[in-house]
């Protein structure tokens, strides 16, 4: 009976194992690039980015760099 | 960068800029605009962004070449008392598939505004005792 409990407890632990080892966060952004075309000088102009957090682990923006 | 919009091809977009600014207590919430084709082609427009839920915008679908369209911008009412420097971009189907942003600005100057929107009340002039300080 303990062997089995034991065997089970080992089971659940390999299944869960890689999820916990390989668990990261993940960015995905759909459209990296957007082309404003003819822009007039001088101008404020914006553009929405979405960024998607498809890892498996929470995804922390921690500095962003202007190009 | 356009140095001078007028300038631009295949479509000429009138004014260049969408300013939607308030300067008095009349509501100001739309702009009308036009836009010239100049090449010797029928182009398509499409709306490719703009912000979300901030205008509304009435596009021509379609500029015979040579001719002028008009369009309009409208504001959502939930914006009209705040402040923004915006852009919409457009494309057309020319061969080139172009692209032309105009940026949409609103900038409010009401009397005696609300002054939860920050710049948005009118500048009082400096006081006469604070002025002559200096003499």
């Amino acid at each position: 009976m303990i062997k089995v409990k034991f065997l089970a407890l080992f089971t659940a632990c390999l299944l869960l194992l890689p999820g916990m080892v390989f668990a990261q966060p993940k960015l995905t952004i759909p459209d990296s690039i957007f082309d404003f075309g003819y822009v007039p000088q001088n101008s404020g102009i914006s553009h929405v980015f979405w960024l998607h957090s498809t890892g498996t682990e929470t995804l922390k923006i921690l500095s962003v760099k202007p190009g | 960068m356009v140095i001078n919009p007028d300038s631009t091809y295949p479509i000429r977009i009138k004014p260049y800029k969408f300013d939607v600014s308030q300067f008095g207590e009349k509501t100001v919430d739309s702009r009308e605009f036009l836009i010239e084709n100049v090449s010797d082609s029928d182009l398509d427009i499409a709306l490719v962004d703009m912000p979300y839920g901030m205008f509304t915008i009435k596009l021509p679908k379609r500029v015979k070449a040579g001719q002028t369209e008009k369009g309009i911008l409208t504001l959502n009412e939930k914006f009209l008392d705040q402040e923004f420097e915006k852009s919409l971009t457009i494309e057309l189907n020319d061969a080139a598939k172009s692209r032309f942003t105009v940026p949409v600005k609103r900038t409010l100057r009401v009397p005696g505004g609300n002054p939860a929107a920050g710049k948005a009340t009118v500048q009082q002039p400096p006081d006469k005792s604070s002025a002559q300080s200096n003499h």
